[in-house]
Protein backbone atom coordinates (compact mmCIF):
# COMPACT_ATOMS: atom_id res chain seq x y z
CA UNK A 1 0.00 0.00 0.00
CA UNK A 2 1.83 2.93 -0.98
CA UNK A 3 -0.53 5.18 1.10
CA UNK A 4 0.89 3.65 4.24
CA UNK A 5 4.16 4.09 2.79
CA UNK A 6 3.72 7.69 2.15
CA UNK A 7 2.01 8.41 5.15
CA UNK A 8 5.14 6.30 6.97
CA UNK A 9 7.49 8.52 5.29
CA UNK A 10 5.47 12.00 6.54
CA UNK A 11 5.45 9.98 9.99
CA UNK A 12 9.31 9.70 10.35
CA UNK A 13 9.72 13.66 8.99
CA UNK A 14 7.52 14.45 12.03
CA UNK A 15 4.66 16.14 9.61
CA UNK A 16 1.85 13.51 10.16
CA UNK A 17 -1.26 15.71 10.86
CA UNK A 18 -3.29 13.79 13.62
CA UNK A 19 -5.60 12.58 11.28
CA UNK A 20 -3.06 11.04 9.34
CA UNK A 21 -1.62 9.69 12.66
CA UNK A 22 -4.68 8.11 13.30
CA UNK A 23 -4.98 6.21 10.22
CA UNK A 24 -1.79 4.81 10.46
CA UNK A 25 -2.16 3.77 14.08
CA UNK A 26 -5.29 2.04 12.95
CA UNK A 27 -3.56 0.42 10.22
CA UNK A 28 -1.17 -1.23 12.39
CA UNK A 29 -3.75 -1.92 15.19
CA UNK A 30 -4.81 -4.76 12.42
CA UNK A 31 -3.59 -8.15 12.53
CA UNK A 32 -2.59 -8.52 8.62
CA UNK A 33 -0.38 -6.03 7.31
CA UNK A 34 1.93 -6.04 4.37
CA UNK A 35 4.88 -7.86 5.10
CA UNK A 36 7.35 -4.74 4.71
CA UNK A 37 5.34 -3.09 7.19
CA UNK A 38 5.94 -5.48 9.64
CA UNK A 39 8.95 -4.40 10.78
CA UNK A 40 6.85 -1.33 12.41
CA UNK A 41 4.45 -2.96 14.29
CA UNK A 42 5.84 -3.40 17.52
CA UNK A 43 6.72 -0.06 17.21
CA UNK A 44 3.11 1.17 17.42
CA UNK A 45 2.12 -2.06 19.62
CA UNK A 46 4.42 -0.18 21.98
CA UNK A 47 2.53 3.21 21.98
CA UNK A 48 -0.59 1.21 22.48
CA UNK A 49 1.05 -1.01 25.36
CA UNK A 50 2.31 2.44 27.18
CA UNK A 51 -0.73 3.86 27.40
CA UNK A 52 -1.86 1.21 30.09
CA UNK A 53 0.18 2.63 32.24
CA UNK A 54 -2.00 4.35 34.95
CA UNK A 55 -1.27 6.14 37.90
CA UNK A 56 -0.97 5.51 41.57
CA UNK A 57 -3.77 6.43 43.73
CA UNK A 58 -3.55 9.77 44.86
CA UNK A 59 -5.53 10.21 48.24
CA UNK A 60 -6.89 13.91 48.43
CA UNK A 61 -6.01 15.17 52.32
CA UNK A 62 -8.96 15.48 54.55
CA UNK A 63 -10.25 19.22 54.36
CA UNK A 64 -11.71 19.31 57.75
CA UNK A 65 -8.58 18.96 59.12
CA UNK A 66 -6.73 21.88 56.67
CA UNK A 67 -9.10 24.08 57.91
CA UNK A 68 -7.88 23.72 61.58
CA UNK A 69 -4.46 24.77 60.23
CA UNK A 70 -5.61 28.52 59.58
CA UNK A 71 -7.50 29.24 62.61
CA UNK A 72 -4.40 28.02 64.46
CA UNK A 73 -2.38 30.04 63.00
CA UNK A 74 -4.96 32.85 64.36
CA UNK A 75 -4.18 31.43 67.63
CA UNK A 76 -0.99 31.25 67.76
CA UNK A 77 -0.80 34.83 66.63
CA UNK A 78 -3.82 35.64 69.43
CA UNK A 79 -1.82 34.37 71.99
CA UNK A 80 0.97 36.21 71.40
CA UNK A 81 -0.27 39.56 71.49
CA UNK A 82 -2.13 38.84 74.66
CA UNK A 83 1.15 37.36 76.10
CA UNK A 84 2.59 40.01 75.41
CA UNK A 85 0.21 42.85 76.68
CA UNK A 86 0.26 40.91 79.68
CA UNK A 87 4.01 41.11 80.04
CA UNK A 88 4.08 44.77 79.31
CA UNK A 89 1.38 45.28 82.08
CA UNK A 90 3.38 42.95 84.74
CA UNK A 91 6.55 44.41 83.93
CA UNK A 92 5.34 47.82 84.25
CA UNK A 93 4.46 48.42 87.93
CA UNK A 94 1.22 50.10 89.66
CA UNK A 95 2.34 53.34 90.42
CA UNK A 96 1.91 53.99 93.89
CA UNK A 97 -0.62 56.93 93.33
CA UNK A 98 -3.05 54.24 91.80
CA UNK A 99 -3.01 51.72 94.52
CA UNK A 100 -3.76 53.94 97.72
CA UNK A 101 -5.42 57.12 97.37
CA UNK A 102 -4.95 57.79 100.74
CA UNK A 103 -1.82 60.07 101.84
CA UNK A 104 0.27 56.96 103.72
CA UNK A 105 0.31 53.56 103.11
CA UNK A 106 1.59 51.30 106.07
CA UNK A 107 2.22 47.67 106.62
CA UNK A 108 3.98 46.39 109.17
CA UNK A 109 5.09 42.80 109.10
CA UNK A 110 2.84 42.31 106.26
CA UNK A 111 -0.49 43.96 107.95
CA UNK A 112 -1.95 46.32 106.26
CA UNK A 113 -2.92 49.54 108.54
CA UNK A 114 -6.08 50.40 107.04
CA UNK A 115 -7.00 53.03 110.08
CA UNK A 116 -4.88 56.36 108.41
CA UNK A 117 -4.52 58.23 111.52
CA UNK A 118 -2.75 55.16 112.67
CA UNK A 119 -0.82 54.93 109.66
CA UNK A 120 0.34 58.57 109.47
CA UNK A 121 1.29 58.34 112.96
CA UNK A 122 3.50 55.40 112.63
CA UNK A 123 4.63 56.46 109.38
CA UNK A 124 5.92 59.98 110.58
CA UNK A 125 7.24 58.17 113.74
CA UNK A 126 9.31 56.02 111.34
CA UNK A 127 10.17 58.85 108.96
CA UNK A 128 11.30 61.03 112.04
CA UNK A 129 13.30 58.06 113.44
CA UNK A 130 15.22 57.35 109.78
CA UNK A 131 16.07 60.72 109.76
CA UNK A 132 17.47 61.20 113.30
CA UNK A 133 19.68 58.03 112.15
CA UNK A 134 21.34 59.67 109.54
CA UNK A 135 21.89 62.71 111.44
CA UNK A 136 23.19 60.96 114.38
CA UNK A 137 25.39 58.84 112.17
CA UNK A 138 27.71 61.95 112.00
CA UNK A 139 27.81 61.56 115.60
CA UNK A 140 29.56 59.22 118.20
CA UNK A 141 28.87 56.02 118.99
CA UNK A 142 26.75 55.94 122.33
CA UNK A 143 23.83 58.07 120.41
CA UNK A 144 23.40 54.86 117.86
CA UNK A 145 22.72 52.58 120.45
CA UNK A 146 20.10 54.49 121.96
CA UNK A 147 18.26 54.62 118.68
CA UNK A 148 18.61 50.87 117.68
CA UNK A 149 16.36 50.07 120.86
CA UNK A 150 13.78 52.89 119.88
CA UNK A 151 13.33 51.48 116.25
CA UNK A 152 11.40 48.32 117.26
CA UNK A 153 8.72 48.47 115.23
CA UNK A 154 6.26 46.43 117.26
CA UNK A 155 6.91 48.65 120.53
CA UNK A 156 6.45 51.75 118.33
CA UNK A 157 3.09 50.26 116.97
CA UNK A 158 2.35 49.43 120.35
CA UNK A 159 3.59 52.57 122.15
CA UNK A 160 1.12 54.86 119.29
CA UNK A 161 -2.28 52.29 119.89
CA UNK A 162 -2.10 52.84 123.61
CA UNK A 163 -1.55 56.58 122.76
CA UNK A 164 -4.33 56.69 120.59
CA UNK A 165 -6.73 54.88 122.52
CA UNK A 166 -6.00 57.13 125.80
CA UNK A 167 -6.85 60.34 123.16
CA UNK A 168 -10.32 58.43 122.10
CA UNK A 169 -11.08 57.66 125.90
CA UNK A 170 -10.57 61.13 126.29
CA UNK A 171 -12.89 62.58 123.73
CA UNK A 172 -15.62 60.09 124.45
CA UNK B 1 9.98 38.69 59.07
CA UNK B 2 7.06 41.05 60.95
CA UNK B 3 6.89 38.41 63.23
CA UNK B 4 10.76 38.83 64.26
CA UNK B 5 10.44 42.47 64.39
CA UNK B 6 7.63 42.55 66.17
CA UNK B 7 9.48 40.51 68.82
CA UNK B 8 12.23 42.46 69.39
CA UNK B 9 10.67 45.46 69.68
CA UNK B 10 8.51 43.62 72.31
CA UNK B 11 12.28 42.39 74.15
CA UNK B 12 13.33 46.02 73.66
CA UNK B 13 10.33 47.85 75.34
CA UNK B 14 10.45 45.55 77.98
CA UNK B 15 13.97 45.36 78.48
CA UNK B 16 13.73 48.80 78.55
CA UNK B 17 10.66 48.92 81.16
CA UNK B 18 12.52 46.08 83.49
CA UNK B 19 16.11 48.22 83.75
CA UNK B 20 14.66 51.43 85.11
CA UNK B 21 12.60 49.46 87.98
CA UNK B 22 14.64 47.39 90.29
CA UNK B 23 14.34 49.31 93.27
CA UNK B 24 11.01 49.35 92.73
CA UNK B 25 10.76 46.22 92.25
CA UNK B 26 12.44 45.00 95.83
CA UNK B 27 10.20 47.26 97.45
CA UNK B 28 6.98 46.01 96.11
CA UNK B 29 8.69 42.51 97.17
CA UNK B 30 8.73 42.91 100.41
CA UNK B 31 6.52 45.57 101.34
CA UNK B 32 3.43 43.15 102.51
CA UNK B 33 5.97 40.42 103.56
CA UNK B 34 6.05 39.82 107.02
CA UNK B 35 9.36 39.86 108.38
CA UNK B 36 8.91 43.86 106.92
CA UNK B 37 7.86 46.98 108.00
CA UNK B 38 6.58 49.42 104.79
CA UNK B 39 5.72 53.21 105.06
CA UNK B 40 4.85 55.08 102.43
CA UNK B 41 3.80 58.54 102.37
CA UNK B 42 2.11 59.67 99.23
CA UNK B 43 2.83 63.98 99.98
CA UNK B 44 5.11 64.81 102.29
CA UNK B 45 4.56 68.20 103.43
CA UNK B 46 7.50 70.80 103.54
CA UNK B 47 7.73 70.49 107.20
CA UNK B 48 7.95 67.40 106.94
CA UNK B 49 10.95 67.45 104.59
CA UNK B 50 12.76 70.33 106.95
CA UNK B 51 15.82 67.42 106.89
CA UNK B 52 15.93 67.65 103.46
CA UNK B 53 17.07 71.33 103.08
CA UNK B 54 20.73 71.14 103.82
CA UNK B 55 21.00 68.40 101.82
CA UNK B 56 19.12 69.05 98.51
CA UNK B 57 19.91 73.00 98.19
CA UNK B 58 21.88 75.25 99.91
CA UNK B 59 18.75 77.55 101.04
CA UNK B 60 16.00 77.53 102.35
CA UNK B 61 14.01 79.50 99.40
CA UNK B 62 15.08 77.32 96.95
CA UNK B 63 13.70 73.99 97.90
CA UNK B 64 10.17 75.62 99.02
CA UNK B 65 10.06 77.20 95.64
CA UNK B 66 11.36 74.58 93.30
CA UNK B 67 11.03 71.47 93.78
CA UNK B 68 8.47 68.91 94.22
CA UNK B 69 8.25 65.91 96.79
CA UNK B 70 6.83 62.22 94.66
CA UNK B 71 6.46 60.82 98.09
CA UNK B 72 8.77 59.18 99.79
CA UNK B 73 8.84 55.25 101.06
CA UNK B 74 10.79 53.26 103.49
CA UNK B 75 11.34 49.54 103.92
CA UNK B 76 12.56 48.12 107.35
CA UNK B 77 13.86 44.91 108.14
CA UNK B 78 13.86 43.98 111.74
CA UNK B 79 15.56 40.08 112.10
CA UNK B 80 18.45 38.84 113.97
CA UNK B 81 18.93 36.89 111.46
CA UNK B 82 22.11 37.56 109.96
CA UNK B 83 22.14 35.84 106.61
CA UNK B 84 18.88 37.46 105.66
CA UNK B 85 19.96 40.75 106.35
CA UNK B 86 23.13 39.94 104.13
CA UNK B 87 20.69 38.87 101.37
CA UNK B 88 18.62 41.70 101.40
CA UNK B 89 21.31 44.10 101.84
CA UNK B 90 22.70 42.70 98.45
CA UNK B 91 19.59 42.59 97.41
CA UNK B 92 19.11 46.71 97.98
CA UNK B 93 22.73 46.97 96.58
CA UNK B 94 22.31 45.24 93.05
CA UNK B 95 19.20 47.07 92.80
CA UNK B 96 20.61 50.56 93.16
CA UNK B 97 23.37 49.48 90.72
CA UNK B 98 20.87 48.01 88.32
CA UNK B 99 18.80 51.17 88.20
CA UNK B 100 22.18 53.56 87.85
CA UNK B 101 22.10 55.06 91.51
CA UNK B 102 25.68 56.97 92.54
CA UNK B 103 26.47 56.78 96.00
CA UNK B 104 27.40 59.93 97.28
CA UNK B 105 28.53 59.27 101.29
CA UNK B 106 29.27 56.14 103.41
CA UNK B 107 29.22 57.41 107.19
CA UNK B 108 30.49 54.97 109.33
CA UNK B 109 30.11 55.06 113.20
CA UNK B 110 31.20 51.51 115.16
CA UNK B 111 28.52 48.82 113.54
CA UNK B 112 26.42 51.18 112.29
CA UNK B 113 26.48 52.21 108.52
CA UNK B 114 24.86 54.81 106.50
CA UNK B 115 24.99 54.95 102.66
CA UNK B 116 23.47 57.52 100.78
CA UNK B 117 22.66 57.19 97.13
CA UNK B 118 21.19 59.76 94.41
CA UNK B 119 19.95 59.62 90.77
CA UNK B 120 19.00 62.28 88.78
CA UNK B 121 16.77 61.58 85.63
CA UNK B 122 16.35 64.68 83.64
CA UNK B 123 13.79 66.14 86.17
CA UNK B 124 13.31 63.88 88.74
CA UNK B 125 15.67 63.51 91.52
CA UNK B 126 15.84 60.14 93.70
CA UNK B 127 17.68 59.68 96.97
CA UNK B 128 17.89 56.51 98.93
CA UNK B 129 19.29 56.31 102.06
CA UNK B 130 20.62 52.84 103.08
CA UNK B 131 20.84 52.25 106.99
CA UNK B 132 22.07 49.35 108.49
CA UNK B 133 22.23 48.34 112.27
CA UNK B 134 22.81 45.36 113.61
CA UNK B 135 19.10 43.59 113.57
CA UNK B 136 18.24 46.14 111.36
CA UNK B 137 18.02 47.32 107.99
CA UNK B 138 16.28 50.41 106.18
CA UNK B 139 15.78 51.66 102.61
CA UNK B 140 14.38 55.12 102.76
CA UNK B 141 13.59 56.22 99.15
CA UNK B 142 12.63 60.26 98.32
CA UNK B 143 11.55 61.25 95.28
CA UNK B 144 11.83 64.53 94.01
CA UNK B 145 10.80 67.02 90.94
CA UNK B 146 12.79 69.87 90.02
CA UNK B 147 11.03 72.73 88.67
CA UNK B 148 12.07 75.18 86.67
CA UNK B 149 11.67 79.00 87.40
CA UNK C 1 -12.10 24.50 44.41
CA UNK C 2 -13.26 21.40 46.60
CA UNK C 3 -12.32 17.54 46.50
CA UNK C 4 -15.19 16.95 43.93
CA UNK C 5 -13.57 19.81 41.42
CA UNK C 6 -9.90 18.63 42.19
CA UNK C 7 -10.93 15.25 41.07
CA UNK C 8 -12.79 16.23 38.12
CA UNK C 9 -10.07 18.92 36.88
CA UNK C 10 -6.98 17.82 38.27
CA UNK C 11 -7.34 14.24 38.66
CA UNK C 12 -8.45 13.34 35.42
CA UNK C 13 -5.14 14.09 34.16
CA UNK C 14 -3.39 11.83 36.85
CA UNK C 15 -2.30 8.95 33.81
CA UNK C 16 -0.72 11.28 31.89
CA UNK C 17 1.18 13.06 34.47
CA UNK C 18 2.93 9.87 35.78
CA UNK C 19 3.61 8.64 32.53
CA UNK C 20 5.39 12.13 31.89
CA UNK C 21 7.31 11.35 34.62
CA UNK C 22 8.25 8.07 34.07
CA UNK C 23 9.37 8.94 30.45
CA UNK C 24 11.92 11.74 32.43
CA UNK C 25 12.97 9.26 35.23
CA UNK C 26 12.72 6.45 33.98
CA UNK C 27 12.53 5.13 37.62
CA UNK C 28 9.35 3.44 38.63
CA UNK C 29 10.01 4.29 42.24
CA UNK C 30 10.70 7.91 41.51
CA UNK C 31 8.32 8.48 39.13
CA UNK C 32 5.80 7.67 41.94
CA UNK C 33 7.56 9.74 44.54
CA UNK C 34 7.18 12.66 41.72
CA UNK C 35 3.63 12.04 41.41
CA UNK C 36 2.73 12.19 44.81
CA UNK C 37 4.71 15.04 45.33
CA UNK C 38 2.93 17.22 42.60
CA UNK C 39 -0.28 16.39 43.62
CA UNK C 40 0.16 17.42 46.94
CA UNK C 41 1.43 20.65 45.98
CA UNK C 42 -1.44 21.37 42.98
CA UNK C 43 -3.94 20.38 46.15
CA UNK C 44 -2.28 22.99 48.50
CA UNK C 45 -2.56 25.31 45.28
CA UNK C 46 -5.68 24.84 44.51
CA UNK C 47 -7.11 27.58 45.04
CA UNK C 48 -4.93 29.42 42.24
CA UNK C 49 -5.40 26.19 39.54
CA UNK C 50 -9.37 27.64 39.34
CA UNK C 51 -8.16 30.40 36.87
CA UNK C 52 -6.33 28.05 34.92
CA UNK C 53 -7.78 28.11 30.88
CA UNK C 54 -5.41 25.18 30.10
CA UNK C 55 -4.97 23.29 32.94
CA UNK C 56 -3.41 20.07 30.66
CA UNK C 57 -0.25 22.08 29.51
CA UNK C 58 0.16 23.53 33.03
CA UNK C 59 0.17 20.45 34.52
CA UNK C 60 2.27 18.61 32.49
CA UNK C 61 4.64 21.58 32.29
CA UNK C 62 4.45 21.55 36.27
CA UNK C 63 5.23 17.60 36.39
CA UNK C 64 8.67 18.31 33.71
CA UNK C 65 10.13 20.78 36.02
CA UNK C 66 9.67 18.82 38.77
CA UNK C 67 11.39 16.04 37.29
CA UNK C 68 13.87 17.65 35.93
CA UNK C 69 14.83 19.27 39.27
CA UNK C 70 14.99 15.80 40.66
CA UNK C 71 17.32 14.63 38.50
CA UNK C 72 19.25 18.02 38.77
CA UNK C 73 19.38 17.26 42.66
CA UNK C 74 20.41 13.71 41.97
CA UNK C 75 23.28 14.60 39.95
CA UNK C 76 24.41 17.46 42.63
CA UNK C 77 24.03 14.57 45.10
CA UNK C 78 27.27 12.38 45.71
CA UNK C 79 24.56 9.43 46.83
CA UNK C 80 23.03 8.70 43.47
CA UNK C 81 21.81 5.42 44.45
CA UNK C 82 22.62 2.44 42.15
CA UNK C 83 18.97 1.12 41.22
CA UNK C 84 18.66 5.01 40.42
CA UNK C 85 20.94 5.20 37.12
CA UNK C 86 19.60 4.42 34.03
CA UNK C 87 21.87 1.87 32.61
CA UNK C 88 21.10 1.54 28.57
CA UNK C 89 20.43 -1.79 27.78
CA UNK C 90 22.11 -3.92 25.42
CA UNK C 91 20.39 -3.83 22.23
CA UNK C 92 21.13 -7.40 21.26
CA UNK C 93 20.60 -8.66 24.71
CA UNK C 94 17.33 -7.16 24.99
CA UNK C 95 15.82 -8.68 21.76
CA UNK C 96 16.62 -12.10 23.16
CA UNK C 97 15.63 -11.81 26.22
CA UNK C 98 11.77 -9.87 25.66
CA UNK C 99 9.66 -9.55 22.79
CA UNK C 100 9.63 -6.78 20.52
CA UNK C 101 7.24 -5.14 22.28
CA UNK C 102 9.21 -4.71 25.24
CA UNK C 103 12.44 -4.07 23.64
CA UNK C 104 11.19 -0.92 21.85
CA UNK C 105 9.81 0.58 25.35
CA UNK C 106 13.66 0.19 26.58
CA UNK C 107 14.86 1.73 23.24
CA UNK C 108 12.81 4.80 23.58
CA UNK C 109 13.99 5.05 26.82
CA UNK C 110 17.38 5.31 25.66
CA UNK C 111 16.68 8.38 23.28
CA UNK C 112 17.54 11.82 24.84
CA UNK C 113 14.92 13.34 26.98
CA UNK C 114 13.54 15.74 24.77
CA UNK C 115 13.42 13.24 22.18
CA UNK C 116 11.53 10.27 23.82
CA UNK C 117 9.50 12.93 25.74
CA UNK C 118 7.81 14.48 22.44
CA UNK C 119 8.10 11.19 20.78
CA UNK C 120 5.31 9.90 23.57
CA UNK C 121 3.57 13.07 24.14
CA UNK C 122 3.21 12.95 20.79
CA UNK C 123 2.57 8.91 20.03
CA UNK C 124 1.03 7.83 23.69
CA UNK C 125 -0.69 11.04 24.31
CA UNK C 126 -2.30 11.85 21.26
CA UNK C 127 -1.19 15.49 21.77
CA UNK C 128 -1.12 18.37 19.44
CA UNK C 129 2.17 20.35 18.10
CA UNK C 130 1.11 23.20 19.26
CA UNK C 131 0.72 21.75 22.87
CA UNK C 132 3.43 20.27 22.90
CA UNK C 133 5.52 23.24 21.94
CA UNK C 134 4.04 24.79 25.31
CA UNK C 135 4.50 22.00 27.22
CA UNK C 136 8.03 22.15 26.40
CA UNK C 137 8.48 25.76 25.73
CA UNK C 138 10.15 25.21 22.29
CA UNK C 139 8.77 26.54 18.88
CA UNK C 140 6.48 24.29 16.91
CA UNK C 141 8.72 23.89 14.58
CA UNK C 142 11.49 22.49 17.12
CA UNK C 143 8.70 20.15 18.00
CA UNK C 144 8.22 18.73 14.66
CA UNK C 145 12.17 18.45 14.02
CA UNK C 146 12.87 16.52 17.27
CA UNK C 147 9.99 14.29 17.16
CA UNK C 148 11.43 13.47 13.42
CA UNK C 149 14.68 12.89 14.79
CA UNK C 150 13.13 10.58 17.68
CA UNK C 151 11.15 8.72 15.43
CA UNK C 152 14.29 8.00 12.66
CA UNK C 153 16.55 7.00 15.48
CA UNK C 154 13.69 4.03 16.59
CA UNK C 155 13.63 3.24 13.09
CA UNK C 156 17.16 3.06 12.61
CA UNK C 157 17.18 0.56 15.79
CA UNK C 158 14.45 -1.32 14.33
CA UNK C 159 16.12 -1.94 10.89
CA UNK C 160 19.28 -2.64 12.68
CA UNK C 161 17.50 -5.24 15.10
CA UNK C 162 15.80 -6.52 12.07
CA UNK C 163 19.11 -7.18 10.39
CA UNK C 164 20.54 -8.71 13.27
CA UNK C 165 17.66 -11.05 13.79
CA UNK C 166 17.96 -12.42 10.23
CA UNK C 167 22.04 -12.41 10.86
CA UNK C 168 21.65 -14.93 14.22
CA UNK C 169 18.32 -16.81 12.62
CA UNK C 170 19.30 -16.74 9.48
CA UNK C 171 21.71 -19.35 9.55
CA UNK C 172 18.43 -21.80 10.91
CA UNK C 173 15.81 -21.01 8.36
Amino acid sequence: MENIDKLLDKYFDGITSDKEEIILKEYFSKEDISPQHEMYKPLFSAFEREKQIVAPKFTIPDERNEKKSLPKRIWITAASVAAAILLIILLNPLSKNAKTENNYLVYINGKEITNQEKAQQYAEEMFMKAEEIIRVSYHPFEETKAIKAEMDADKIFNDLSVEINNIESIIQ
Amino acid sequence: MKKITTILCLLFVVAATVSAQQLEKLFEKYMEDERFNYVYQKRPSVMDRLNDINEVYSSTVTIYNTSESLGRQMLTLNSADAALEENFSKEVVNALKADKYEQVSIVRNGKNRVEKYEKKTGNRLSKVSFIKNPGNVMVSWNEYETKKK
Amino acid sequence: MDAQQFQNNILCYSDKLYRMALSILRDENMSRDAYQELMTRLWEKRKQLEKLENPRAFLLTSMRNLCIDLLRKERESEEVSPNSEYIAPNPHQLAEQSDSVSFICKMIDSLPEMQRTIVRMRDVEDLDISEIAEVMQITENAVMVTLSRGRKKLREIIIAHQQNERKVYGKYR
